[in-house]
């Protein structure tokens, strides 16, 4: 909402400077900041007067004029086509500074010389009117100050107002704040008016509620002998100080009260309202209609309408209509002035699309009594600028009879809620500043009648707030309260993720952040079959771009788009995935996933860092697992379709999966123009908290010595490490302590399809000393053993 | 013979210092203690002593020599210690070339944050919930006293999900609906989470990050919740930082406040940050709505509680100079590697 301040000083003469009023209402809740501060502009521009113009020697689109500025009659060459002896106008004189910064100074122009410039609006900033220079209403006194003779050394003001405060987008709103601020009384614009004595409103016109629900009043007043033409400076500048584009005198009339009062009014040309007949009704289902702006709508029973004898020539409190709108030849108008219930002109302008500054304070809510004054306003600035007559009353149609609303404050709720004792006196005077009317008062509480204007206004709390905006928050002292103990703390999920986010950070890795957005091509890419879960996506109605269409199913997707172009990453994401579990519900679960690529770290200056592998991918696993206190993890064959079918597992500990990993195959890795090999990891979070760790205890340390062997033995390249270490185990029994293989070796001198795996082993009896005997016998039953069991050899 | 005593031990300790290599001490040690050496002389001659005199003697030579034994262990211990050094001298490193790499992990900025910022609410006795991500129209507008076709509804740009069956949260708040379901008043309750708006330039994320934090009790009031906020913000950023409270309006709050800090950048002087107003809205709050209350199952009358909440990119930016929000989603590693 924009406010000029010099307007505002005309409703209420409050002489604080623009700084001291942003500050005010900034105070007030009412967010305020200066957007355009033009005091001491047009400084050395007077009013002029044309006694002549006659043709350049020498340019056939410049004339020499001669200028009555008061003191001086000034010889002025001028460009514009527009500019005759007789008309009043804007001269910059030598020395005056143009709001661009040019300086006007004596010059020959063409062999000609001007002593000044006559002025276009748009040359002053006024308007964006390229059409010529500006002309100004006869009678005004050649010299005089430019700057002081309008409102043009003007302030603007930006106000950003919350939704609950449509009684403010107009400058009265504003101007009933500041006038509650500072106790300056507010000075309601004029609505003097001459009436016809004759013909009445009601002969010409007749109104027909069918929705009361959706609208409790209608009224209409006609005026008729009018002539359209442009309205006068000061009007065209108010409006543009305030963002209003002018267009006629006699729409600018409605677009004025309605920045001046808050309340949208509509004029029809009442020759296009066949029969004079007004019907506000529900659309009908289908019926097309095409609004002022061309654009055509089809309607349904939701949407309210304002029609004639034939046809709907309104959208009601959003938008007229072409069919019956106010041109240049219009001489008759119906000004309608209405109450049209908020959510349903909130729906029809979100239903259609359509956003207008009448849709927008209808929406917030309108003055259902205040739209009198408003209509009033705008008849009486309609006669006195476009001519014309105005009817005698008006057709008022208000049917559901809106009452004042009444509401009770306490003086003990005020202190509870705000922690400072208000006395009542206060409170009263608070409240009536703000135009409430005292009811009644028990020296305690104070029942007070809401005007209407007020649509935020309904319980005690409301109240309340009133009187600690205008108390002010910085007379409530800051006390910190004992906070309730709680036994929860950080949940155990919570706890968990802290842990990984500082585990996996500490063993070289970069925590990242992805949007929480798949597509359907992301599904694709990651080559997930039919019915696979990842399938069951939880759509978005609206997305922001086709790339963000769904819920992520999994880390896996946003990790994997981000590699393209980098040479090294390392990253790892803790979030949220979603999973539709009905067309209505969703799952979500925490999941924290690794990203690694095959180039590591390049930063080693004695070669360059090795490839990395799935085995890297592998240890982090590890290294996560035994942080989070498993100390028995599994890798078993897994099958997920968007990792090699052989280089992938499935994580468990204590039985449980709890996650996966993987190298990503090549079609994936192509479709997102990853240039090297890629290896990922994902752990349900959810099942590590459903599945924590068994407790730790402490293990005895012994005192007694190990024996330690080496045994190489050739198997099958089928044969899986682990089955041979868990062989040893079996076999070597209780004695077995440790088994680590530091030795794989494939090739010729142990033949085809053979592999040579060599483990050391540790022998240890807990109770007492070791004898070697005891290990040699251990050992002789695990080379047989494994024999048996897998076809080991001795190497 | 005390008075030569005397002379022959400033001779022999002087024969110990003028030796400069372990195996010049070596001979000195040979010289001054061997089989030859004055002092086995002197003992040898303490039989021509008569057995009254021998003691005395004796015990003033053995003093001579222990004397001169850790004159010579001091000495070694000196020379060997010089000697090692030399050696150490010789081995060389330079200091300038990277070190073999151990792990250069990095956190994100909004992962910091974040913990910082839970870290001073739970020490403030805080607990920390959470609520999902895809909420119930009811729970992120209707029980938070969003009216329906309201234009509060248009402050937070919602993004439909499952045609409109659910929503993406659009801020932290239906967390105190979790919480007024779960538990019975008092309670102080701190909730951060991802929430998601339908918007998306250089200061807007559709994606970002909020933390809530609401309390509810008997007798709470304005005061506290000034009073808690100005603590919290005195932890955050120090007790220089002045914070000031203006009214605004959430539906969920009334009365509702925008809190204000001086700017960080230039401590409220004015400068480019705070648009030359010395102040920085960093955070909206308020006394909790007695609809959200009763919508809960609280009675307004007997609890009143307020809330707060802010993001927690915008804190990270301030934080670190982060100019474009984007950044913190797209995992560029150049970006990731620089917190910590």
């Amino acid at each position: 909402m924009l406010i000029s301040v010099k307007w505002m000083e005309e409703l209420i003469p409050t002489g604080l400077s623009p700084e001291n009023i942003a500050v005010l209402l900034t105070d007030l809740g009412l967010e305020t900041s200066i957007v355009d501060d033009r005091r001491g502009w047009y400084q050395g521009m007077v009013i002029g007067k044309v006694l002549s113009k006659e043709s350049h020697p020498n340019a056939d689109k410049l004339s020499l004029c001669k200028v009555d500025v008061g003191e001086a009659t000034l010889d002025i060459v001028c460009g514009a086509p527009n500019v005759g002896a007789g008309q009043t106008v804007v001269v910059a004189r030598v020395g005056a500074a143009l709001p661009d910064g040019m300086k006007i100074e004596k010059r020959k122009v063409r062999g000609q010389v001007s002593e000044g410039m006559i002025c276009s609006e748009s040359e002053l900033m006024l308007s964006t009117d390229h059409d010529g220079i500006m002309t100004l209403e006869d009678g005004l006194a050649p010299g005089a100050s430019f700057g002081d003779m309008y409102e043009v050394c003007d302030t603007v003001l930006e106000v950003d107002l919350t939704p609950n405060r449509g009684d403010c987008l107009s400058m009265i709103g504003i101007a009933r704040e500041l006038a509650a601020t500072t106790g300056t009384p507010l000075r309601m614009p004029d609505t003097s008016l001459d009436e016809d004595t004759q013909a009445r409103s009601s002969d010409k016109i007749d109104v027909q509620i069918e929705a009361p629900d959706l609208c409790p009043r209608y009224t209409g007043r006609v005026i008729t002998g009018l002539t359209a033409a442009k309205s006068p400076f000061w009007m065209r500048r108010r409006l543009a100080a305030v963002g209003v584009r002018a267009i006629n005198n006699l729409v600018d009339v409605t677009n004025y009260v309605l920045m001046e009062t808050g309340h949208p009014l509509h004029a029809f040309d009442l020759r296009e309202v066949s029969g004079g007949r007004i019907v506000v009704r529900r659309a009908n289902d289908g019926e097309r209609f095409t609004t002022l702006d061309g654009k055509s709508h089809q309607l349904s029973p939701d949407n309210l309408v304002i029609a004639d004898a034939k046809r709907a020539v309104a959208l009601a409190g959003v938008m007229g209509g072409e069919n019956s709108e106010v041109k240049d030849t219009t001489s008759e108008v119906m000004l309608e002035a209405a109450f049209f219930d908020p959510s349903s002109v909130r729906r029809t302008s979100k239903g259609l699309g359509i956003k207008s500054e009448s849709s927008y304070r209808f929406e917030r809510g309108c003055d259902v009594e205040g739209l009198i004054f408003a209509q009033d306003r705008a008849a009486s600035l309609m006669v006195s600028l476009g001519g014309g007559k105005a009817l005698a009353g008006r057709v008022d149609a208000y049917p559901r009879k809106i009452e004042k609303r009444k509401v009770t404050i306490r003086q003990a709720r005020v202190e509870a809620i705000m922690g400072v004792s208000v006395e009542m006196e206060r409170i009263e005077e608070i409240l009536t500043g703000l135009e409430m009317e005292k009811v009644s008062t028990d020296g305690q509480a104070l029942m007070v009648e809401v005007p209407h204007f007020r649509f935020d206004i309904e319980r005690e709390i409301d109240l309340v707030e009133e009187v600690a905006r205008f108390v002010g928050y910085d007379k409530v002292k800051p006390t910190a309260p004992e906070v309730p103990v709680s036994v929860t703390g950080l949940s155990r999920s919570l706890r968990i993720r802290r842990a990984l986010r500082r585990h996996l950070c500490s063993i070289g890795l970069m925590e990242g952040m992805r949007y929480s957005f798949v597509s359907m091509s992301d599904i694709d890419r990651f080559l997930i079959p039919a019915e696979h879960p990842w399938r069951r996506l939880a759509p978005i109605d609206n997305p922001l771009t086709s790339e963000w269409t769904h819920m992520r199913p999994s880390l896996l997707p946003g990790l994997v788009s981000a590699i393209k172009g980098t040479r090294e990453t390392s990253v790892f994401e803790i979030g949220v995935v979603f999973q539709q579990t009905s067309p209505t519900q969703s799952d979500e679960r925490w999941m924290a996933a690794v990203v690694l690529t095959e180039n590591a770290n390049p930063g080693l200056w004695e070669g360059r860092a090795p490839k990395r592998d799935l085995f890297h991918m592998k240890g982090v696993a590890e290294s996560m697992a035994s942080h989070l206190g498993y100390s028995e993890v599994t890798f078993l064959p897994s099958s997920h379709p968007y990792y090699y079918p052989k280089r992938q597992a499935d994580i468990l500990a204590g039985g449980v999966k709890l996650g996966s990993m993987g190298q990503i195959r090549p079609e994936t890795l192509g479709a997102y123009q990853v240039d090297q090999e890629l290896f990922t990891m994902e752990w349900d979070l959810d099942a590590v908290a459903a599945n924590p760790a068994p407790k730790t205890m402490c293990e005895k340390l012994t005192k007694f010595p190990s024996v330690k062997r080496d045994l190489a033995v050739v198997v099958d390249e089928s044969v899986t490490a682990r089955s041979l270490a868990e062989a040893i185990k079996k076999h070597g029994g209780r004695l077995v302590r440790q088994v680590e293989i530091f030795d794989i070796y494939v090739g010729g001198k142990i033949g085809e399809g053979k592999k040579s795996v060599a483990f050391s082993l540790e022998f240890l009896d807990e109770t007492r000393t070791l004898v070697d005997e005891e290990a040699s016998n251990a050992f002789e039953k695990i080379v047989e053993g494994l024999g048996r069991d897998l076809g080991a050899r001795l190497r | 013979m005390p008075d030569d005593l005397e002379k022959l031990k400033a001779a022999f300790l002087a024969r110990i210092a003028s030796a400069d290599s372990l195996p010049e001490l070596e001979q000195a040690r040979v010289e001054l203690l061997g089989k030859k050496s004055e002092i086995t002389g002197l003992l040898k001659g303490l039989g021509k002593l008569s057995p009254q005199e021998r003691p005395e003697a004796g015990k003033v030579i053995n003093d001579l020599r222990m004397v001169v034994e850790s004159a010579l262990e001091e000495k070694t211990t000196s020379i060997s210690r010089r000697e090692t050094l030399a050696k150490l001298e010789k081995e060389t490193f330079d200091i300038t070339l990277p070190g073999r790499p151990a792990g250069k992990g990095a956190f994100h900025p909004i992962g910091l944050v974040m913990e910082e910022l839970l870290d001073i609410f739970t020490g403030l006795g805080y607990m920390v919930e959470e609520g999902p991500e895809i909420e119930t129209e009811e729970r992120n507008f209707g029980k938070l006293n969003f009216p329906d076709d309201h234009p509060a509804r248009d402050m937070q740009d919602t993004f439909w999900v499952q045609n409109g069956a659910r929503l993406l949260r659009t801020h932290t708040s239906p967390v105190q609906v979790h919480a007024m379901e779960k538990y019975k008043p008092p309670f102080a309750v701190i909730a951060p989470g991802r929430v998601f708006r339908c918007d998306s330039d250089v200061t807007h994320s559709p994606v970002f990050h909020q933390l809530e934090g609401f309390h509810v009790d008997k007798g709470i009031n304005f005061g506290h919740l000034k009073g808690s906020l100005e603590l919290f913000i005195h932890r955050l950023y120090g007790m220089d930082t002045k914070v000031r409270f203006r009214p605004s309006f959430f539906p969920f709050t009334e009365p509702s406040a925008e809190m204000d800090i001086s700017c960080v950048m230039c401590g409220g002087k004015g400068c480019r940050l705070c648009k030359g107003t010395g102040w920085m809205e960093i955070l909206g709050a308020g006394m909790i709505d007695p609809n959200v209350l009763e919508a809960g199952g609280i009675d307004s009358e007997e609890w009143t509680g307020f809330a707060f909440g802010f993001g927690i990119e915008r804190i990270a930016m301030l934080k670190y100079g982060i100019d474009d929000i984007r950044l913190l989603f797209e995992n560029d590693p150049r970006f990731l590697g620089q917190f910590r």
